[in-house]
């Protein structure tokens, strides 16, 4: 390590107990979910990890980590801002080969296709959806969120979230019906 | 494919659930933290937010106060009635005189003892030809006798012309009569 290296690694541990502990612990704690909601996002490794960096790096630069009530809500907003900035439209992805299979498939929808194919229809839905209710849905796929953080991620009520996540899960069935009626 | 309503549920909950079901690769907290320990990033001042405007504020009043005490001291106003301006109506006897606008002529009046009046001289240059003198004085010193015959001839030249000049108008005078 450099003797430059070494100066800022010891000024950051000299920052000061709170400052230094707490990050450690924070990207201990919440680095995964970080990472989860900047992929649902940007929908790519490298990104979403770029993302993470960035959001702790913002976190850092705050000062009083201690005054922060909810770090986790915090850290998704902050991580949801920064992925929003870098993706601000989802491309087109074809979805030609979805609808073949589910032609010649039979059996349930869900077994019908794989994994990667699931996932890619459901992602043309979701970007068809207002932006109110597309976040909300977004957020509430990441595993570790509940819908408190949710709500505070985005700076809404905790009703709202359950009402828009009601609403977005509605509109997304008629809308897989409806694609499904017409690529039969 | 013709699912039901059912079928949709269980597609949209699957689907759901894989959407976000990703796990970064290993490594990622330390990774994280070496970034941030290569990038130390400095806890930001918020008082910088205040102390910036509280010291522009200071300085402004400060050169306020320099100014308005570097300004000399106004007299006071002395409490004396001010004498009204003749009204249109008092002065309706005096015949109306047109003001002829434009730049007035009017000399400034002078303050006295500030400009210094010199008596006009009748002949320029005022000082006496010095050169007449000194031939005046050489021939008086050289031929004081031929002076004294000039400024004697002359005196009966003046007693002439005084004696004519008194006749001339005793004879005026009783011509008149």
């Amino acid at each position: 390590m450099s003797a430059a290296a070494m100066a800022s690694r010891e000024n950051i541990l000299e920052v000061g107990q709170t400052a230094s502990v707490t990050i450690e612990d924070l990207v201990r704690e919440h680095a995964r979910t970080v990472f989860r909601v900047a992929y649902s996002v940007v929908r790519n490794h490298a990104d979403a990890e770029d993302v993470s960096q960035e959001t702790f790096l913002r976190a850092t630069r705050h000062g009083r980590l201690k005054a922060i009530e909810n770090p986790r809500a915090w850290l998704v907003k902050i991580a949801w801002r920064l992925a929003l900035d870098r993706v601000r439209r989802a491309p087109d992805e074809p979805l030609d080969d979805v609808a073949d299979r589910l032609r010649s498939a039979e059996g349930s929808l869900d077994e019908a296709l794989s994994q990667e194919q699931r996932t890619r229809l459901l992602r043309r839905l979701i970007a068809t959806l207002p932006s109110d209710l597309r976040e909300v849905i977004v957020l509430s796929t990441v595993e570790e969120m509940a819908n408190a953080d949710i709500a505070q991620a985005l700076g809404i009520p905790e009703v709202s979230v359950r009402g828009r996540a009601l609403r977005a899960r509605q509109m997304l069935k008629q809308k897989l019906a409806a694609w499904l009626e017409k690529k039969r | 494919m013709n699912p039901d309503e059912h079928e949709l549920e269980q597609f949209l909950d699957r689907a759901l659930n894989e959407y976000s079901e990703v796990s970064a690769r290993d490594g990622l907290e330390q990774r994280i933290l070496a970034n941030l320990t290569a990038n130390p990033a400095e806890p930001r001042n918020r008082w910088g937010w205040v102390l910036i405007p509280a010291a522009a504020v200071l300085i402004v009043v400060a050169v306020l106060w320099l100014q308005t005490e570097k300004k000399a001291p106004t007299p006071p106003v002395a409490k004396t009635a001010i004498p009204s301006a003749p009204s249109i109506a008092t002065n309706r006897t005096q015949p109306f005189v047109a003001v002829k606008r434009g730049r007035s002529h009017r000399p400034l009046p002078r303050a006295a003892g500030l400009v210094k009046t010199t008596p006009r001289l009748a002949t320029f240059p005022s000082q006496p030809d010095e050169s007449q003198a000194r031939m005046l004085l050489q021939f008086v010193q050289g031929s004081p006798k031929a002076a004294q015959q000039v400024v004697k001839e002359e005196e009966e030249f003046q007693k002439l012309v005084a004696e004519n000049f008194k006749d001339s108008k005793t004879e005026q005078g009783l011509e008149m009569r």
